[in-house]
């Protein structure tokens, strides 16, 4: 192995030539050494962008589930009291009482729902 | 090519800036790390993984030193890597006292270098480590220390047992007294 080093006929006294000689040897790598940089790149953007998808799909899931969690956040708890007032043939005129009702943003609501018409058979 | 405009370029990941960058100072890089690491498949193994790191981290270069300097650098933390990863850095806690004589540099008969290097490589891990990181890398003793988990003395006395350990393989005794250079203990 060290008989193949370019420069050997370097003759050397002192430990600073010693110093001098050393750092100029050099030694060719053998032809797969740049393949294997190239492949290590490769595998490296390959893994970055796996990493990529795999956040991707990730927020992509938190996202839906918060969008799906949206409604029942709003409506949930919600607990109510329907006041019948009036029955017509095909309604009941009514007004909701509500209380609880937790709305988004940790908000809670209480309040009533001014009378409206509610059909029988919606 | 001027090295700025291919640091620039190699930051661009232009690949024949790579490529030039590789074939200029790889043969430089591979002779360094067989300076640590004989078995030249585990050399390489380590060449790809410098050259990869000096590919990915030239943004941390902050051209305050030399850009050569700089890379060496890298390959050289990655030689002691892959020897300590591998349990292959054994060095011995000596006192200095010990080879207090011996602090002095000293010339030796004109020799080829082919021959030094087989004594270099035939030194004990610790000895071996040491002398290339000082005498052959320029690293200080302090630094050395810091490298190794060692005392800044243990790294001294190392030193002079592996330069009196070459003089002796190599079948020299002092012959005279080398005053440009007193570096055993000139830098704590």
């Amino acid at each position: 192995m060290t008989n193949n080093f370019k420069d050997m006929n370097n003759k050397v006294s002192t430990w600073d030539q010693m110093s001098e000689a050393l750092n100029k040897l050099e030694q060719e790598p053998s032809g797969n050494v740049w393949v294997r940089i190239q492949q290590k790149k490769i595998r490296r953007r390959l893994i970055r962008l796996s990493y990529s998808s795999i956040a991707a799909t990730f927020l992509l899931i938190v996202g839906v589930f918060l969008f799906n969690q949206r409604e029942s956040l709003a409506f949930s708890g919600y607990s109510y009291e329907p006041v019948i007032e009036q029955t017509e043939a095909e309604s009941f005129l009514a007004s909701i009482n509500f209380s609880n009702a937790h709305l988004q943003h940790g908000k809670v609501g209480e309040g009533n729902v001014p009378k409206m018409l509610i059909p029988k058979n919606p | 090519m001027e090295e700025s405009l291919l640091i620039q370029l190699c930051l661009k990941q232009d690949l024949t800036a790579q490529e030039f960058l590789y074939k200029k100072y790889a043969p430089r890089f591979l002779a360094l790390i067989l300076r640590y690491i004989p078995r030249r498949d585990d050399a390489e193994d380590v060449l790809v993984e410098s050259i990869f790191k000096i590919f990915t981290k030239l943004d941390t270069f902050k051209k305050e030193g030399s850009f050569e300097g700089w890379m060496k650098r890298l390959v050289v933390n990655d030689c002691l890597m892959f020897l300590r990863k591998n349990k292959m850095i054994t060095v011995g806690i000596d006192t200095l006292n010990e080879v207090k004589a011996d602090l002095d540099d000293h010339l030796f008969r004109e020799k080829d270098l082919d021959a030094i290097k087989l004594v270099i490589d035939s030194l004990p891990s610790g000895y071996k480590i040491i002398f290339n990181l000082y005498v052959v890398e320029g690293y200080k003793h302090k630094e050395i220390a810091q490298l190794l988990g060692i005392s800044v003395n243990t790294s001294k006395s190392q030193l002079i047992h592996a330069k009196r350990s070459i003089r002796k393989q190599l079948g020299l005794t002092h012959l005279e007294a080398d005053n440009s250079k007193t570096e055993d203990n000139d830098d704590e």
